[in-house]
């Protein structure tokens, strides 16, 4: 079970051919096109206007400060998660339980940030570590069962998912639960050392963002260019000839994984400081689907997911206003996303593009 | 109060007909030499469509089959994304999966202008077939079910039959193991493909039916809450044989029994509620254990015939 069509195009996003660049983009500018058709029809159906819905997403997105600070708060999480996504998919590997660990990494993070006294430029750091820890350990099991058992890491993870919703609440429900809040789960407040801090003049966009975007460089340069990132992507790209070569395949995935999990673990620990300033019950609106369509988009490029997070933190931003403007469900968002993700390994639809424009010259 | 107690038995039967049907539903898919990751998806869709079609006829059965249908439909159009279009089967599946949970809030909300959830005005009854109930001990055991469940258990000789007493299954069973085969003695492999994906859409349909129809009476966003993943477990844990993913399905049937059982037990529910995701982890890794002694496991992508 290896990814191998994500992987193909692998890092050429950015390395100057703008032959290899389009290559990449080729898949993902397809599925968009067809995410963005089948969204279009059922609008249409439903006797929806598609472009007053169009502009109302990009006029919530990015027509006012505020619609950009929405833009970049969704965005910081989302490049986050797609980074995560690709260092699996460099290994072979699927992190489709990227949920899970967030939802730890966001307990543990939280945990720290109320449950330790230490200064205020240290603390948001300790705890977005310590949510990565957690996150790596979740990622590890299913990492594990892969290497020694060769159980889909993909179903464990996505299974460890609901384990990890559960001791989480379990665990906040029973110790830390905040004694005010009736209606909602929720922990205490973390202490005013750990919030992490917003820089932008109106809505909540933390500092994360910046540390999203060099992880993502980050990552890229090692995936890229260090020993380490050349033995993942040979495990990845064929673990047989890796093997021989002499590259520890097995310790390699396993590392991958739990990098994987170690982002992700942040992303919830970042979350829960961040944004809302303590743990939440649910508090992840399924970044583990929206990391999946970021790698997916970015085609394998790390730096890519920049980008890509951007575009989908638009889609997020631009929801809301959807709903809130229009009256149309937000969902019709998730319908776009999960069209996009259906087609964007479908390859046979450029030859059958090709056909259909040749067809058209024809005429 | 014990807590393996008969009605236990009939909890786990009423918990294990959407994965029975999910999972034997899937295997044929499997059998085909389909991974079909989008039960989770097709149960969604199947709740969802069984709920609006009943509720606008006013008839529970033909919103079964309407929602049956309508999974048939759109899994076919899964079908094609694999098949014809060359997509990966695990990476479309999500896409699927996801589209089930937008789509079927975003009908929701357009259709009926509801959010969150919609109360069926019908629902499927409870049956007690009087030849059944006059048997000691196993009759109150083997009464009061859905329609749905009973006929949940009659899948596992039907496909017995279907898969290895029929000129349909040898043809099924070779597309699975050697397409190329398969090819030479003049099967469409595609075709059949397609067929097996329906037969896994209807049964899907049935699956998420059983949760709104027969459990709930309402349709809930996301209602199925993994249960789709459960059976696809289930499928690969049983190496996608019949009476193996049959059995492997009423076990996480009777896992989900007890979750409810040991909650009235004072125990902390989100513990419990974790236990059926935990007993398919192992499971999956049990099922591991098994396929790297026997060294085989099934394809990712279609193989191209």
């Amino acid at each position: 079970m290896t990814m191998q069509s994500t992987i193909e195009g692998g890092g050429s996003i950015g390395s100057g051919h703008p032959a290899r660049a389009w290559a990449a983009l080729q898949m993902p500018l397809i599925a968009t096109v067809a995410g963005l058709a089948v969204t279009t029809v059922l609008l249409l159906t439903m006797g929806v206007n598609p472009l007053d819905v169009y502009a109302a997403l990009l006029r919530g997105a990015l027509g006012s400060l505020y619609g950009i600070s929405s833009t970049l708060r969704w965005a910081t999480p989302l490049i986050l998660a797609g980074v995560a996504v690709t260092v699996g998919f460099k290994a072979g590997l699927f992190n489709a339980g990227l949920s899970g660990q967030i939802y730890l990494g966001g307990f543990v993070g939280s945990l720290i940030g109320f449950g330790v006294l230490l200064p205020a430029g240290l603390h948001p750091v300790v705890a977005i570590l310590g949510g990565g820890l957690a996150g790596a350990f979740w990622a590890l099991i299913p990492a594990l069962l892969r290497r020694y058992l060769g159980a889909s890491e993909i179903v464990t993870s996505l299974m460890l998912w609901y384990v990890a919703i559960g001791i989480s609440d379990f665990l906040v429900r029973q110790f830390f639960r905040d004694p005010t809040s009736a209606a909602f789960l929720m922990s205490v407040k973390v202490a005013p050392s750990a919030i992490l801090p917003s820089f932008f003049p109106v809505g909540n966009v933390s500092l994360m963002l910046f540390a999203a975007v060099a992880l993502a460089l980050l990552m890229s340069r090692l995936m890229a260019n260090a020993k380490i990132g050349y033995e993942i992507r040979m495990t990845g790209a064929n673990p047989a000839f890796a093997h021989y070569a002499g590259v520890p395949t097995g310790k390699r995935m396993i590392l991958a994984f739990c990098a994987s999990g170690f982002i992700a673990g942040m992303i919830g620990a970042s979350e829960s400081l961040g944004i809302n300033q303590r743990f939440v019950s649910q508090f992840d609106p399924g970044f583990g689907f929206d990391g999946f369509l970021v790698a997916l988009l970015a085609n394998g490029s790390l730096a890519g997911c920049i980008p890509a997070g951007l575009f989908l933190g638009i889609l997020k931003a631009g929801g809301m206003e959807i709903e809130r403007t229009l009256g149309v469900s937000k969902s019709i968002i998730w319908i776009l996303q999960g069209s996009i993700i259906l087609f964007v390994s479908a390859y046979n639809l450029r030859s059958y593009l090709r056909r259909f424009v040749a067809a058209l010259k024809r005429r | 109060m014990d807590i393996f107690t008969l009605s236990l038995v009939s909890s786990a039967l009423v918990a294990a007909t959407p994965l029975i049907w999910a999972a034997m539903g899937g295997l044929v898919s499997h059998q085909a030499g389909i991974f079909n990751f989008t039960l989770e998806g097709l149960m969604l869709f199947g709740a969802f469509f069984s709920v609006l079609f009943g509720s606008l006829i006013g008839n529970v059965w033909a919103g079964i089959l309407l929602g049956g249908l309508m999974c048939v439909v759109l899994s076919v159009v899964w079908g094609w994304v694999v098949i014809d279009l060359g997509a990966d089967q695990i990476i479309s599946a999500l896409g699927f999966i996801l589209l089930a949970q937008g789509g079927t809030v975003f009908l929701m909300s357009a259709l009926l202008g509801q959010s969150g959830g919609i109360f069926s005005p019908v629902q499927l009854a409870m049956i007690n077939p009087p030849f059944l109930a006059s048997i000691p001990v196993l009759g109150p055991l083997l009464s009061n079910y859905t329609a749905l469940t009973y006929l949940s258990w009659l899948l596992l000789p039907l496909f017995l039959f279907v898969l290895y007493g029929t000129t349909f299954g040898l043809a099924l069973r070779a597309v699975g193991e050697k397409p190329e085969a398969a090819t030479a003695a003049g099967i469409s492999v595609r075709g059949i493909r397609y067929v097996a994906i329906a037969i896994t859409g209807f049964c899907a349909a049935m699956a998420g039916a059983q949760l709104s129809l027969g459990l709930l009476g309402m349709f809930t966003d996301n209602m199925t809450a993994g249960r789709g993943i459960i059976a696809f477990a289930a499928v690969v844990f049983g190496r996608h044989r019949p009476v193996a993913v049959f059995l492997v399905a009423l076990f996480f049937g009777l896992a989900g029994a007890l979750t409810d059982r040991l909650q009235g037990f004072g125990l902390p529910s989100e513990l419990l509620l974790t236990l059926p995701y935990l007993l398919t982890v192992l499971a999956l890794a049990a099922s591991g254990l098994m396929v790297m002694l026997r060294r085989k496991g099934v394809q990712r992508q279609v193989p191209q015939a």
